[in-house]
């Protein structure tokens, strides 16, 4: 029978092996920056792909479940919904993954990644892991991928553990989530004979510690006016620290790369784009479309995202002191600072100070509030954005598409919506 | 100094020609399937009741509306939303909200006392609260637009009609006429259901008077009433043709632009 995960996945690693040779062949300004991080999406499906034709151990995992303790036990793991967030660029079965996904018997109105991580799995195309992590956090959709799972004849008699996330954030809290991500090592060993070694995590954790550092300094610099990040890198930091290179020292260079890059303009007084006219806030995930999107809100509008969701979320420095304060950070990092679980569980709080932080400091023109369809805490709480914008004295736009589906509003529809905004408020 | 304001909607085409800040002209079209020969009907015949003899009479001319790149002799295309809150400002300046309701969309816009524009929120996504709903409605209960505003102002009683999707509140008012629901009573109904939308987007951008209607269903005198009772103040009367004031505010940017370049 034809293993029909192996085969996507062979041909997701032969895409990116493709794209790696582009990118080679094609020597730009973010290329130092750009190459790195395709490089470490082609090492991960190498590894995948190994793994499963190997026959050794291959976890099925989401960010924020202390990706560092994978690393530390040296057991390979992929995220079922990275294939929907590489998203067009990255993906060249969007559009027929989308269209598959249309066909399933869910509700549409659930979050499309997580619909289409169901696609995948009803579909079988993702490689058949050894066993599954779950995530139940930030949203409810994402207990319903976790469902799909037992549903599938083909995953139902895999083994799974869903480290319990509690509602509230204080110490008692995070002490318990702690407690889960050992539950977590347990499970991992159980299922595929991996021990964690302290010593070893204390290694990783100390190079995801340096990585979020320096993400920090980077954040730091974005915001000199001009800005000197770039949009096209703008989700390596998160992917490096949470998905691809976790606590690996190639993650680390890109970090001081990118860094030493953005010092370099600053010092420069340059930034990315020559004639920055909108320094703008897009306060969501970015669109897996938004290769179509980001450059054309710089040539037509000088318009930069200084900042984004993404990529603002102050991580905590885990304590490497011993086994306990790492369990203990690792946790509270895990369950509070991740991007959208950092915002979505819990008040609309987090969303708003996180705007006016940034909007003071990053000296923001506009905020973006993309309003993505499967992000419900944002729909309930645009109301309180919005005045938290007017009290600001700072435009705001809310314009409601999908992340991973370019149909629900096409990019022409969101370029419209914004040179309309633009226009009526005088910017740019 | 000459300006022109063309502003292309989905229902209808509208021409201002303006001379030293005052209304020479204007003229009132429905849109064709071409918004490039709506724009040009529209505006040839606003010309012609200028007295003028050609387009090349006017110094720069400014299209807006939702076929406004479509305007092959404007100098250039500004934003509805730009120009029905410059037209609303320049009518009454007092305005501080602006709901527009056009053909396809709804927009309102709140603005300070020079006329920009602070926020807006808009509906392009149904035709829930635009004229093609009551275009619909009036289609269903036979009384064409101009009794639908008069019956409205009759309604005593108004029938609770939870619709606001045109199709769906198709349904309900065939649901009312079989029951025997007062025609009148209905039609009230059906402009209740759209001012309570119009409220919750007002509301999002902040109620500041006054408050005035611009586009085409701003001459539904039922829909302003009903809208007064949900917003709880009055909406203010433009002194000119609402419907216009797009192509009012395409024209007074026209003369701003001229102003510059002299």
């Amino acid at each position: 029978m034809v293993d029909k995960g192996l085969e996507r996945t062979i041909a997701e690693r032969d895409h990116f092996e493709f794209l790696l040779k582009f990118l080679e062949e094609s020597p730009s300004e973010t290329s130092h920056l750009l190459i790195p991080l395709v490089r470490a999406n082609l090492e991960h499906y190498k590894d995948t792909v190994r793994c499963i034709e190997e026959g050794k151990p291959v976890i099925a995992s989401y960010f924020s479940n202390a990706p560092e303790i994978f690393t530390a036990m040296d057991i390979h793991w992929y995220c079922p919904v990275a294939a929907a967030f590489a998203g067009a660029g990255a993906n060249p079965y969007l559009m027929n993954d989308l269209e598959g996904t249309d066909k399933l018997a869910v509700s549409s109105d659930i979050c499309t990644l997580l619909r289409m991580a169901m696609y995948y799995t009803e579909a079988g195309l993702l490689p058949r892991p050894t066993a599954i992590v779950g995530m139940i956090i930030p949203c409810d959709g994402i207990v319903a991928l976790h469902e799909a799972s037992r549903r599938s004849k083909q995953w139902r008699d895999i083994p799974m553990f869903a480290p319990d996330p509690p509602y509230f954030t204080d110490e008692r809290s995070i002490d318990y989530f702690a407690q889960e991500l050992r539950r977590m090592v347990d499970f991992l060993t159980e299922h595929t004979g991996q021990k964690l070694d302290i010593g070893r995590l204390r290694e990783v954790v100390e190079v995801t510690n340096e990585q979020y550092k320096l993400w920090q300094e980077i954040n730091e610099l974005r915001r000199a006016v001009p800005c000197p990040f770039n949009w096209g890198v703008g989700g390596g930091p998160f992917a490096l620290t949470q998905n691809r290179w976790v606590g690996d020292s190639r993650g680390l260079e890109w970090f001081e790369a990118a860094l030493a890059d953005s010092e370099k303009r600053v010092k420069a007084g340059k930034g990315w784009l020559e004639n920055e006219r909108i320094r703008l806030l897009w306060f969501d995930v970015h669109p897996t479309w938004f290769f179509d999107l980001a450059p054309w809100l710089e040539e037509e509008w000088g318009a930069v995202i200084v900042m984004d969701m993404f990529s603002y979320c102050p991580y905590t420095l885990v304590d490497t002191l011993n086994e306990e304060t790492m369990f203990h950070d690792l946790a509270k990092r895990n369950l509070m600072d991740t991007t959208m679980v950092r915002q979505a569980v819990g008040v609309a709080d987090n969303f708003a100070s996180d705007i006016v932080r940034i909007v003071k400091d990053y000296k923001i023109d506009c905020v973006v509030w993309p309003a993505h369809m499967g992000h419900k805490d944002g729909a309930a709480s645009v109301g309180i954005m919005r005045e938290v914008c007017r009290d600001l004295g700072v435009p705001f736009l809310s314009i409601g598409i999908d992340t991973f589906d370019p149909r629900y509003t096409t990019p022409d529809e969101v370029k419209n919506r914004m040179s309309q905004f633009f226009t009526a408020m005088g910017l740019g | 100094m000459l300006v022109g304001g063309c502003d292309v909607g989905s229902a209808t085409g509208k021409a201002v020609v303006m001379k030293d800040g005052e209304i020479t002209s204007y003229v009132i079209i429905p849109s064709t399937t071409k918004p490039e020969v709506t724009a040009r009907t529209v505006m040839d015949e606003a010309i012609e009741k200028a007295g003028l003899s050609s387009i090349e009479d006017l110094d720069y001319i400014v299209g807006t509306g939702y076929g406004r790149l479509k305007v092959p002799f404007a100098n250039e295309n500004v934003s509805e939303i730009t120009c029905h809150a410059r037209g609303a400002h320049w009518l009454s300046p007092t305005v501080r909200t602006v709901v527009d309701i056009g053909g396809q969309d709804c927009k309102v816009m709140s603005m300070d006392d020079k006329g920009k524009v602070l926020e807006f929120v808009m509906n392009d996504r149904c035709a829930a609260g635009t004229g093609r709903f009551f275009e619909a409605m009036a289609r269903v209960l036979d009384c064409g637009l101009e009794g639908l505003s008069r019956l409205s102002l009759q309604g005593k009683n108004p029938a609770a009609i939870t619709s606001q999707c045109s199709v769906f509140a198709e349904s309900e008012v065939v649901t009312l006429v079989n029951e025997g629901v007062e025609l009148v009573d209905i039609v009230a109904g059906l402009h209740n259901s759209i001012a309570g939308r119009l409220n919750s987007m007002v509301r999002k951008v902040g109620l500041v008077e006054d408050v005035a209607l611009t586009g085409g269903c701003a001459k539904n005198d039922g829909l302003a009433k009903a809208l007064e009772e949900k917003l709880g103040v009055a909406v203010k009367k433009l002194p000119q043709d609402p419907q216009i004031a797009g192509a009012i505010g395409a024209a007074l940017i026209a003369e701003e632009k001229l102003d510059g370049q002299s």
